[in-house]
């Protein structure tokens, strides 16, 4: 697995939230992709020439709280996740921070949908 | 009596149904000339001098490390001196995504235009990032361009959009397929954007960093102009792109500044994927656009309805819906004689003949196949006040490829 520098996590997130991602994939030659086989076929398909970056995740996390996001752009992300992990770490985040009421809901009832669907 | 002898009086001419008061339109990043074209300004061109006399020349491109006169005075070299072409100079800080609501200013200018294109010109010290082997700022745009002609259609302004797709990435088996576009996580259908990736190579040979990385979206949108709106762009016998006196498209190639015999290779699979770029025909000299493809699936569903996967079927459907409109107009607000509260069949037939003449206008003209109109006789005219009617139009067909059988005989 490629080590994804600082610059290109950034970038990554930055792209992956303009496009709805909830993941990217950035390979050796600081070529995005919102799919993983083409970020492959890009390299030959060498896996270790390519990286993945939590969108969703990595955007909250790095802050530590929802600041990077109005309410209603951080229910989107929620929506958006298809982790458990992923929502927590968003939930994670905005306890640390704004503890917004309608953001910790969105959070927990995709928590609950996404385990009925496991 | 008159003492003329003979008096000639000019007859009444209706509107205009033939299809030719389509205009066209160029958005595109640029520098404001003092005192002639200004940024965020609509003009109106008729021929390439139209934009000499703003300023725009040549000399401007290369000044201002731009494609803009580029893309007029190819518009003209395939359309012709006399169509109409409106163009927009933005900021050079705008990408696609931004200059859609500028866009907007310069489609209600007339309301005519049946295309537009998006010239991205980026500033010096722009970086290109790739996704999915396109320009960030490209792919961004496919869905912002699909919403962008959403609105125009309604605003009753139906139109197609051409957007540059500058800088592809060089590896082409790993770019986005156009034809299944994922947005957000779930697919998306732009069937009102084409995204042109081809170039003159040997005149993009000649420009900057940036510029070698452009795109010619005047040149695709010349071809749509000088043809008739159900016609395939890249139409062997009429579309022929090379001209050796004027050293046009000599040499074609990609946006990735790869010339075609470079990337030949991959051509069949990015064609598939919904491009547009210049291809060549074994035994023709010269280059032609491969399609008119546009960024969405191609759908028929189970009652034979199919959707515009094609900007000629983008067309069609753009023009009847003008024609429609225009015929119709002058039957609202009138009064109708119901019975029951039903319209009577003399009525159901009035308001089919409307709609079925014009479609016999658009068929007899090579336009369209066939087309169908059937007028709701339960339409609530009373309450509702709509007339609901159903339209159903069949588009030409084109012939993509000829796929033959030969063999030797002995006799």
């Amino acid at each position: 697995m490629l080590k994804i520098t600082t610059e290109q996590k950034t970038k990554g997130i930055e792209i992956g939230r303009k496009l709805g991602q909830s993941k990217m994939w950035v390979n050796y030659k600081g070529e995005y992709f919102t799919n993983e086989n083409f970020a492959n076929i890009s390299v030959g398909n060498d896996k270790e020439k390519v990286g993945m970056i939590e969108v969703t995740s990595e955007a909250i996390t790095e802050k530590k709280t929802n600041e990077l996001g109005k309410v209603e752009d951080v229910i989107v992300a929620i929506e958006a996740a298809a982790e458990v992990e992923v929502v927590q770490a968003i939930i994670d985040a905005e306890n640390e921070g704004k503890k917004r009421k309608s953001v910790l809901e969105a959070g927990a009832k995709k928590i609950e949908t996404l385990n009925a669907s496991k | 009596m008159s003492l003329r002898g003979t008096t000639l009086t000019e007859g009444k001419i209706g509107n205009n149904v033939s299809g030719e008061s389509r205009e066209f339109g160029l958005i595109g990043g640029g520098v404001a000339v003092v005192g002639k074209a200004q940024l965020d300004v609509a003009y109106k061109l008729l021929r390439p001098s139209d934009a000499v006399a703003l300023g725009i020349d040549a000399a401007y491109d290369t000044t201002n490390d731009v494609q803009i006169y580029r893309h007029i005075s190819e518009f003209y070299r395939m359309a012709g001196e006399g169509k109409t072409l409106r163009i927009m100079l933005v900021a050079k800080t705008n990408t696609p995504v931004t200059m859609t609501d500028k866009a907007k200013v310069l489609v209600l200018e007339s309301g005519a235009i049946s295309d537009i294109a998006f010239a991205f010109n980026p500033a010096t010290a722009y970086v290109e990032t790739l996704v999915d082997g396109l320009n960030a700022d490209v792919k961004l745009g496919i869905p912002a361009l699909q919403i962008f002609a959403d609105w125009c259609d309604t605003h009753d302004m139906p139109l197609h959009t051409i957007l540059e797709g500058r800088g592809i990435g060089d590896t082409l088996t790993a770019l986005a397929d156009l034809r299944a576009l994922i947005v957000g996580e779930a697919a998306f259908s732009a069937h009102k954007v084409t995204l042109v990736c081809g170039q003159d190579w040997t005149y993009a040979d000649g420009l900057s960093t940036l510029g070698k990385k452009f795109a010619d979206v005047g040149t695709y949108l010349g071809c749509i102009a000088s043809q008739a709106w159900n016609r395939n762009p890249g139409e062997v016998e009429t579309q022929n792109l090379t001209n050796a006196n004027l050293s046009s498209f000599l040499t074609g190639g990609l946006s990735n500044h790869k010339k075609y015999s470079e990337v030949y290779d991959s051509l069949e699979t990015i064609n598939t994927k919904g491009y547009v770029f210049p291809i060549k025909y074994t035994g023709r000299s010269g280059y032609w656009w491969n399609d008119g493809h546009v960024c969405a699936p191609i759908v028929m569903d189970a009652s034979g309805n199919m959707n515009q996967h094609m900007i000629y079927y983008s067309h069609t459907m753009d023009m009847a819906k003008r024609a429609l409109r225009i015929v119709y107009l002058p039957e609202v607000k009138k009064p109708v004689e119901l019975e029951a509260g039903k319209l009577p069949g003399g009525i159901v037939g009035y308001y089919n003949a409307i709609g079925n003449d014009a479609f016999r206008y658009m068929a007899g003209k090579g336009f369209i196949s066939d087309g169908d109109t059937s007028t709701d006789a339960n339409s609530d005219l009373l309450i509702e006040k709509v007339l609901n009617i159903q339209f159903g139009v069949v588009p030409t067909g084109c012939v993509n490829e000829i796929k033959g059988t030969i063999n030797l005989k002995s006799k």
